[in-house]
């Protein structure tokens, strides 16, 4: 009898703490690669000579490894056509920019529609910013890139001289996927605008693997998708003269750009050569320490973060007008300037 | 009738109370969150981790050393021939890096001085 009403005392509460383990197990197993992690990332050192890193919010562990391979490979295409330092592996369909640039191009042969696409941008691009962008100005970009490698000392006057009567889009013709050069010396560099281009791809792959909270980072050049758990992404301007961050902010959906003077330079003789080349001087642009644009369009982006660092403000500022994008420029003394917007998103 | 009720309740007490401090236990014996540390990537993989809590040097393969001092990481000497990583700025706030192409190194600083920070241009 004493036991029989024990058991029916005990009924109650032990039907409910079974309840509680039941639910507790559903909650913190399942199999393993399908559960959501709150941050995943990867690091890519084999593209755009630079390091790149993918980050995936609230994504299973299954859906960020087929993303971050997707992604990998887009970048690794866009790379080897975009890239002038290196022959590509075999045949190709389609002409890269390095036989373009070796003159191992038959311009009857169709360009690969990327390669045309981001040609076309790029032209447009350099009429828009009065030639302050400049991608075909491969002649005089290439005896600075020597120099920045430590290959040379810094590019003669002179040699400067006659790399620059090569240099502009006057004399390329791009018409039904083909292109035609006047001018048999013009060689081209995409590098500011490949990762730009790059990253808007990458971002169009992530997003078809499930990905919509997410930032690319291409070695400075991030696009940024959706939101963190704990809500905007956060990108700190380094403060071009110190340790310490100059300014903070905070953004979704658009890519943040920043041209510094600080990036891929080298002091010779205690002057500091950086890899920044205004196309009217060809020489580094000295008016910044950095120049940082917020634009919904990554390309755009990476193309006026180079255009606006070799502009007087007045005219960087109606250029990013007509592109939508906000802009911090820092000057050398450590002062700034911004857009009207810009400081909307320093939270 | 009353009285087995009252059992029941006080047994269920008993459980539930029982229940969450072992789940305070589990909680407390569970590794506290880590402070700021500096992550090594060789290639993609990462290959280090360390605590930056205290000074130290720490070598990296024998590609470079890593210099801890007061929270911050710098690259006290290196193999590669334009020693860029070596004259980068030290780094201490989250999500900085320095990286050293040559070697396929990145060096970057994990939960730092500024947390929300996802990432520095």
């Amino acid at each position: 009898m004493k036991k029989k009403r024990f058991l029916r005392a005990v009924r109650l509460p032990v039907l409910l703490l079974a309840a509680v383990c039941l639910f507790a197990s559903f909650a913190c197993c399942g199999e393993a690669g399908d559960a959501i992690l709150e941050k995943q990332s990867v690091t890519f050192t084999d593209v755009f000579d630079t390091v790149t890193e993918f980050t995936v919010c609230s994504v299973s562990e299954r859906t960020f490894r087929k993303a971050s391979e997707a992604v990998h490979a887009e970048l690794l295409r866009l790379h080897s056509l975009f890239d002038i330092y290196t022959a590509p592996d075999g045949e190709n369909e389609y002409a890269t920019l390095y036989e373009i640039n070796e003159r191992t191009y038959d311009p009857s042969r169709e360009l690969n529609p990327d390669l045309f696409s981001i040609l076309e941008k790029a032209e447009s691009f350099w009429n828009l910013s009065g030639q302050k962008l400049n991608c075909a100005m491969g002649t005089v970009l290439t005896l600075w890139h020597d120099c920045m490698e430590g290959k040379t000392g810094v590019p003669s006057a002179e040699d400067l001289s006659s790399a620059a009567e090569h240099i502009g889009f006057d004399s390329v013709l791009l018409q039904n996927g083909k292109l035609s050069l006047t001018d048999k010396s013009v060689r081209f560099d995409l590098g500011a605008a490949a990762k730009g281009y790059a990253a808007e791809y990458a971002s169009a792959v992530a997003k078809e693997n499930g990905c919509s909270n997410f930032a690319l980072n291409l070695g400075g050049n991030v696009l940024l998708s959706g939101k963190k758990p704990s809500g905007d992404w956060v990108i700190g301007i380094q403060d071009p003269d110190g340790d310490g961050i100059f300014t903070k902010v905070y953004v979704t959906d658009c890519s943040v750009v920043t041209s510094g003077n600080y990036q891929r330079c080298r002091d010779i003789d205690g002057v500091r050569y950086h890899h920044i080349i205004d196309p009217e001087t060809c020489m580094p642009a000295g008016r910044y320490d950095s120049v940082t644009v917020i634009c919904h369009d990554s390309l755009n982006a990476d193309m006026l973060s180079t255009a606006l660092f070799c502009m007087p403000e007045d005219d960087g500022e109606r250029l990013a007008k007509t592109c939508g994008a906000e802009i911090l420029w820092i000057y050398p003394d450590g002062s700034a300037k911004r857009t009207e917007g810009f400081s909307d998103y320093e939270g | 009738m009353k009285g087995k009720h009252g059992r029941s309740w006080i047994l269920l007490i008993c459980i539930l109370a029982a229940a969450s401090a072992l789940f305070g236990l589990f909680r407390l014996l569970r590794p506290s969150e880590p402070g700021a540390r500096v992550e090594v990537i060789k290639q993609g993989e990462r290959i280090g981790v360390y605590d930056l809590s205290e000074d130290r040097d720490i070598p990296v393969l024998d590609l470079c050393v890593l210099s801890v001092r007061g929270g911050a990481v710098s690259v006290q000497s290196s193999v590669c021939p334009r020693q860029v990583c070596v004259h980068h700025r030290p780094i201490s706030a989250n999500g900085d890096t320095i990286v050293c192409l040559p070697n396929n190194l990145v060096i970057r600083i994990l939960g730092g001085s500024d947390p929300e920070t996802d990432f520095i241009l």
